[in-house]
This record gives structure tokens, sequence and C-alpha cells, in this order.
């Protein structure tokens, strides 16, 4: 704990420095101090309230497992709680951070003048930097250790997903903490805070402040009654995984209905009739917005609907053509999610304008408290199967169905869950781009711009290009750091089961001393994850926070507003089709897991009864094998793809808007907002050049010397030089065996078994 | 009648007042968490009992025997020679497999979370430099 606070302390301190440097300007000496506190105290809260309910979370896993001991509606219970406290700490700070900054730098000036919005800019700011961070490096960390733990043990050696052998197994349960519960944590702590400043900077009145503040602090109230429901609510301990779901979401929907009966009250207490009913609009099309999207993102990756179903069809024709289907899915799944924010953009527009569009982010996360916690418990019951697994004899196997059943539920939560982080992102952000071109470009006193910006312009379509080229960058990136990653984890496991080749095996193996290690090492593993995740996350962590800057200073207002649009644009539908195929690729597995699993036990009955040859239990048991290989390399694929690239690109769309909005006092004072005088043109293109020139210097650099980038060993080349051998040594039976057994994995005992048998022709 | 009364009131909102209720919510969310977070420490008395103490039973752990030659057994420290009764009954009818594993996860998460917090210094260099160049 010192040593986290050390070093969190430390980011702060520098990042407070520069920003007070940044925005200090001669007429408003202390704006950038203020800003600098907010971003201290941003920052902290964010990575405080990720931190909490990593705390949380971990000590919960145990004792969910121990609660599914007694029945399957105790262990939701404990779990469920669990991702209660990490919602509500995130909605806690964050309220309680802004409105107690907001009253600090309030002063003796009129109620909720417009400076203390822009200070609170840099609030958005601290959190969005801690979020970027944490979801960014968390998914590396936990994807490369669940590829790599999938792949050599599950996969290769065939033992249980979870199982202690599998030296990766604890990093795996590690990952799942840092990057789906203190990672997605700061992703809505990041959302929620920036609705709110979205809303207050675009507000012309005190009402319209305030009723961001009590929607929202209605919406605490609102949750906690939903929460209640899903804790109380009695179930036999024949419950299906659909009771359980429905649970959580008649308490989703029964905030929901409160929270839209609060919307009318304060509506109509604050405004004329009128306002009143165009602002509570705003408010309930946010709501249903984010319900639409939640949903359909169900369907898009639930192994209930024809999505998730047809990519399992596809798995008799091989891993191929069912990564081709995830990739449809998921493309096609951007149209619905796309059509309700535009519906919702175009209402709350035309209701209450552009600070309706904000009104319906804060009307869209009002329930946050109960959307989060249904998202943050999976986690929880993830590692509580997990713990089952690895305790051996201490917990009975139908303690391990039950976590089971509690995580396949966590696994439907969680897919909704990113469907409405992503929607709420881009409303948040489509607040935060208005709030900016009103602060940089100014405004009438009719509220238009003084200058529109004009999309023929050369330098808005430049932005528009750069900003839509980031998320590909961006995802790259982060994409390329799990592979990496993953393989280092692979080449670690194996090497591990090569040292002590029990390992491979279902029946748990005491730990053993093998020249001088003791194996399973699972803190080698944890070790080079984590190192990965450090040095992975850094460039497009500096990506993300200098670009707006450096495209700002050399294209001007107009250039960044068009790459800020550019960024949304693309990041959406990116991150909702990455996130989307993922689910579904990952369902269709469970899919196939289920069915497969089933009729293998049906044969193994029939087998055991003397229904059916061996020969006949043989064919099924390889039929499942080989279907069930598909579904796994799509799920491989998809596992960065949901847990990692998808859900980072709402933090690098929203953060780009907030940098924006942190820096827009100072575009305000450029000399030309339109964008490039003829000496800025030059070093524009000498800037670009540099950045060009050092990215690929960057990439060549990593390529070359990442301790990640493994050294692997091509079976097919091992193989093929055993034949070699053998066919110089004159042995061609040795030979075709050899050449045969270039397509296992374990390319080392290969090439041992072909020289054996080489000598022995000899 | 009430309504107007309500909004004139309303209208003359200082921040504070704008602020109230979401300052109470956000007091509410966070004692809701803290409470929450207590029954979930407390329970089971921290997964260290959760059977029936009528049922199965684990073996206490034993030390190495020089006499027989047998190894310790698995749980066996030094620590469990003074072990009270309660602590004996806590491993008898517990899952100190499941706490261990447990413990080991949270702590491995902070120590990782520690590390991201130190990259991020580097980050935060960078920003500085970059920003004073511009």
């Amino acid at each position: 704990m010192n040593t986290e606070y050390k070093w969190l302390c430390c980011f702060v301190l520098i990042m407070f420095v520069v920003v007070c440097v940044m925005l200090r300007t001669d007429e408003t000496k202390a704006a950038g101090v203020y800003t600098g506190i907010c971003f201290l105290v941003g920052a902290t809260l964010s990575g405080t309230a990720g931190y909490l309910g990593m705390l949380v979370a971990t000590a919960s896993n145990v004792r969910t497992t121990v609660a599914c001991h007694t029945s399957i509606l105790s262990g939701l219970n404990v779990a469920f709680r669990s991702g209660a406290v990490m919602s509500l700490c995130v909605v806690g700070f964050g309220l309680l951070g802004m409105t107690i900054m907001q009253l600090i730098f309030q002063g003796d000036r009129d109620a909720l003048h417009p400076p203390a919005f822009e200070y609170l800019s840099g609030f958005g700011f601290g959190a969005s930097s801690i979020a970027l961070f944490a979801r960014v490096a968390g998914g590396i960390f936990t994807k490369a250790a669940d590829v790599g733990a999938d792949l050599v043990g599950k996969v290769d050696a065939g033992i249980p997903e979870d199982s202690p052998n599998n030296p990766a197994a604890i990093a795996d349960n590690v990952g799942d903490n840092v990057g789906d519960v203190a990672g997605m944590g700061a992703d809505l702590f990041e959302s929620y805070v920036g609705s709110l400043i979205a809303a207050g900077s675009l507000a012309d009145s005190n009402q319209q402040v305030a009723l961001a503040y009590w929607i929202a602090g209605f919406g605490v109230l609102c949750s906690l009654v939903g929460i209640f429901y899903v804790m109380k609510r009695q179930l036999d301990d024949t419950a299906e995984l659909e009771d359980l779901l429905w649970t959580i979401r008649y308490g989703i929907f029964i905030s929901g209905g409160l929270v839209i009966c609060f919307s009318i009250l304060c509506c109509h207490l604050m405004f004329e009739s009128t306002t009143a009913w165009n602002n509570f609009g705003c408010i309930v099309v946010g709501l249903v917005a984010g319900i639409v999207i939640g949903l359909f993102t169900e369907y898009c990756t639930s192994y209930d609907y024809t999505p998730t179903i047809d990519i399992d069809k596809a798995a008799p024709t091989g891993g191929a053509t069912v990564i081709i289907k995830g990739l449809g899915v998921g493309m096609l799944s951007v149209v619905i999610p796309t059509l309700s924010v535009v519906v919702a953009i175009l209402a709350c527009n035309e209701f209450s304008g552009q600070y309706g569009i904000a009104l319906a982010a804060v009307g869209m996360l009002s329930t946050l408290s109960i959307t989060l916690a249904t998202d943050a418990y999976g986690p929880v019951a993830d590692n509580a199967g997990g713990i089952a697994e690895m305790s051996g004899e201490e917990f009975p196997d139908f303690a391990r169905d039950r976590t089971d059943a509690l995580d396949a539920l966590g696994n439907t939560t969680a897919a909704t869950g990113k469907g409405f982080a992503i929607g709420s992102a881009v409303l948040t952000s489509a607040g935060l781009i208005a709030a900016f071109t009103e602060q940089a470009i100014g405004t009438t006193p009719a509220g238009n711009l003084l200058f529109p910006v004009d999309l023929t312009q050369p330098v808005v379509i430049a932005g528009v290009l750069i900003g839509a080229c980031m998320p590909f960058i961006f995802a790259a990136l982060t994409m390329l750091s799990v592979g990496s990653s993953a393989q280092s984890i692979i080449v670690e496991v194996t090497r591990q089961f090569k040292l002590y080749p029990e390992l491979r095996t279902e029946e748990i193996q005491a730990p053993k001393i093998v020249d001088g290690e003791t194996l399973p090492n699972h803190g080698r593993c944890i070790a080079i994850c984590t190192s990965s995740a450090i040095k992975e996350m850094l460039i497009p962590g500096v990506l993300a926070v200098f670009a707006p800057a450096v495209v700002g200073f050399l294209l001007g207002t107009f250039g960044l507003t068009g790459m800020l649009v550019g960024a949304l644009t693309s990041g959406f539908m990116l991150a909702v089709s990455m996130a989307n195929a993922g689910g579904a690729w990952d369902n269709a597995k469970k899919l196939r897991e289920k069915n497969g699993k089933s009729k293998v036990k049906d044969a193994r009955a029939a087998l055991a009864d003397g229904k059916i040859t061996q020969e006949m239990f043989d064919a099924v048991d390889a039929a499942y094998h080989k279907l069930h290989e598909a579904t796994v390399t799509g799920d491989t694929v998809g596992d960065p793809f949901k847990d990692t690239s998808g859900p980072a690109l709402n933090i690098l769309i929203k953060l780009m808007s907030v940098v924006s909005l942190v820096i827009a006092p100072v575009m305000k004072d450029m000399d030309d907002p339109t964008g490039l005088t003829e000496e800025g043109t030059l070093w524009a293109c000498v800037v670009f050049l540099a950045a060009l020139i050092l990215t690929l210097g960057a990439m060549m650099y990593f390529n070359k010397v990442t301790p990640a980038a493994p050294e692997t060993v091509d079976d097919l080349v091992v193989a093929y030089s055993a034949v070699q051998q053998a066919v110089a040594a004159g042995g061609v039976v040795a030979a075709e065996e050899g050449a045969g057994a270039g397509a296992g994995v374990d390319a080392a005992d290969v090439t041992v078994e072909a020289e054996t048998k080489a000598a022995a022709a000899e | 009648m009430a309504q107007p009364l309500v909004m004139v009131a309303l209208d003359n909102l200082t921040a504070f007042e704008s602020a109230l209720v979401a300052i109470i919510g956000g007091v509410l969310a966070l004692s809701v968490a803290g409470l929450f977070s207590v029954q979930l420490k407390a329970y089971n008395n921290g997964s260290k009992k959760f059977r029936s103490t009528t049922g199965w039973k684990r073996p206490l752990p034993t030390a190495a025997d020089p006499e027989s030659g047998a190894p310790p057994s698995a749980f066996w420290t030094k620590d469990c020679a003074s072990w009270s009764e309660e602590q004996k009954a806590d491993f008898q009818y517990g899952a100190p497999n499941g706490l261990k594993i447990s413990n080991i996860v949270q702590y491995v998460c902070a120590a990782t979370l520690s590390e991201l917090n130190r990259a991020l210094i580097l980050v935060s260099i960078s920003a500085g430099m970059a920003l004073a160049l511009s």
C-alpha cells in the first residue's frame, strides 16, 4: 500500500505541475493551478475507487465459493454485493469529488459560474489518465495470461482451465481483477464524471447544472433499490440461468423506472412546462438508448440467439470460417447501437440543444450503481470458480457447478455492460466535444459558435482523417502487445511442463523442485504478464494523451475538432464491432462445450452399458474435440478483441475529448482558430514527418529487443529436419514416423524421438 | 399553486443547494459500500470456517517424524505446533487452500497495480517535456 501511494503521489504531482504551467495565462494566473488541483483529485479518486473495488473483489472470491457450498443464490448474493461495493465506490467518489471541487472553486462568485467547470475538466483528465492505463495494462495482463493458460493448459495438455498444475492459472485470476474490476471501474468513473462535466459546461442556467446533479444523486437512491431487489429476491436452488438473469434485469428495470419518476419530479420543479418536458425527454432518451444498446449487445453475443448459434454452426468447416462469421457478426452489430446513438443525439439536440446530449449521457449513467455492479460481479464469480478448482478436495463438485453457473451469468452481463460502456462513452464524448468547441471558439449571445466548423476546409478534413486513424493505431498496438505477451506465457508454461511432465495431468500435483526451481512456478508467469503490461501500455498511453495537444497546436481548433469527430466515429464502430465479435466467439465456444460435453457424456454412459463399441465412442469424442478446437480458435482471437482493444477504445475517445477540453482556454488564445498560418503549415509537416519516423523507429526497436517476443519453435521445421536426418541415416520408416509427429506441439520431443529411431535404424 | 412557489425557490439555487442532492447521493453510496464491505469481511468468518462441525474434518498438519522418517504434511509450519483450539477448528472445518489462493491473488493484484503506477511516472515526465516544448 505504501508503494502504491508513493508512486501515485509522484505521478499526480508531476502532472499537476504540467497542467499548472500549461494553462497559466496572463489573465487568469490561477486557472492552471485550479485545473491542476482538480486533476490531482480526479486521478486520486479514480485510482482509489478502482483499488478499493479490486481489494473487495479479491477478498470476496473465496467467500463466493464458500457461499456456493450453501446455495447458488447465496453465491450470487455475495458476488453481487462485492460488485456493488465497486460500483458504489465509483459513483460515491465521482459525485463527492465533483461537487466538492465545484464548491471550492465557486468562491464568492455567482452560483455555478462557468469557470468552475473549466477547472473541473482537469478532474475528468485525471480520471481519464488513470482509466486509460488501468484499462490498457489490465487488458494486456489478463488476456496474455488467459490466452497463454488456455492454449497450453486447456487445449494442448487437456487439463481443466483453472487447474493449479497450470503455471499461468494464478496470473489468469489476477488478470480478471486488474482488467475487469479495476479497469472497468476506472473506465466508468471517467464516463460518469465526464457526463457531469459536459452537462455543467454546456448549461445556460443554474437549474440546468442542478438538474444533472439531482438526476445523478437520485440515481444512486434508485439504483440502491434495484441492488437490494437483486440481493433479496427469493429463488430456490434449482433456479435456471435465465431466472438469475431476469433477477438482474428486473433490478435494472426497477432502477430505470424509478429514475424516470424522479426525473419528472425534478424537471417540473425546476423548469416551466415545455422546458421541463424537453429535459425530461433527454433523460428518458438516454436511459432507453442505454437499455437498447445493452439488450442488442446481449442478442449479438448470447448463445440463445441466432448470431452466436450461426458462428457455432461454422465449426465443422474449421477455425477460419468461425473467425470469418464472427467478424461478420461484429461488423453487423454496429447498426443498432449506431442508430440508437443517432436517434438519441438528434432527439436530444431537438429537445434541449447540445446540453440535451450531455443530459442524455447523465440519464444513461444515472443507474451506474447497479449496471456496474452487474458487470463487476462477473470476475468475482470467475475467480470463485477458479478457487473451487484449485482448492482440490475442499469444495465438492456441486459447488464448482454452481460457480460455473454464476460465471456463465457473469459472461452475459459483462457483454451487456461493455455495450453500455461504449454507448455512454460516445454520448459523453459528444457532449465533451460540444463543450470544447464552445470554449475554444466562443459563442455569440444567441449561443451559436463564432466561427462554425466547416467540413470542407482542408484543415478539418486532415483532422478527421488523423482522428479516424487513431483508434486503429491504438487497437493495433494493444493487440500486438497481447500477442507478444501471450507468446511469452506459452513458452514459459511449455518449459515448465517439459521440466515437470506430471503437470500435464488432471490430477493436482504437489510442488516439486527441478533444477533448483519450484514447479509449477506461478510467480514467473505473473512477472512476465506484469512486465509486458507495463512496457506495452506506454506507447498507446502517450499517443492518446499527446495527440490532441500536438494536433491542436499544429492544426488549430478546427483541425482538433475534426480529429475528435474522426476519432469518435471510427472509435465507436471499432469498439462495438470488436467487443461484440469477441463476445460472440466466446459464447459460441461455450455453446459448443455445453452441447458437445453432454453428447460425450451420453456416449460414455452408452459405452459403459455396453450399448456401443469403443470405436464409436472414440469417433464421438474425436468429433467433439475437432469442433471444439475450431471454436476455441475463434475465442482465442476474440479475447483481446473484447477485453483489451475494444474496451480501451472507449477511454481513448473520452480521453482525447477531455484533454481537448482542458487545453481549450489555450486554444482560444491562439491567433487563428481557423487553422494554419503559412509558417504553421511548414511546422505541421515537419512534426508529422518526425512522428512518422519516430513511430517507425520505435516499432523496429521494440520488435528487435522486446523480451516479450520469445524464441518459438517451428514444429514443421523441426519435424522436417528430423526427417532429413533420418533419411540421411537410411531409416525410411523412422523418417515417415518423424514427419507424422510434426503435427504435434512438443517439437523437442519429436527431435529426440527421431534421433533415437535414426540411431536404432543404423 | 405549490409548483410555481417551488420553482421560484429553485430559481435562486445556490451552488451548495444545487449540489446537495449529489452530495447526499455520494455519501449514501459510500456508506452502503462501507456497509457491504463490512458484511463481506465478516461473512463466514473470512471463509475460515464453513463446514458443519459434525461432518468430515481435515486432518491436522503434522511435523516430520525423525523416527519413522515420515516427511511433514502439506500444511505444516512451525506455527502449527502452537495453534489454539479455535485455529485448529478453522483448519479442520474451513477452507485453508481457498483462503490461501484468494490471499495470493489479492497480494499479486495490489503489487501489479503498484507497478502500473510506477510506470505512469515515465509517462508524466514525457508529458511534461512535450508540453514544455510545445
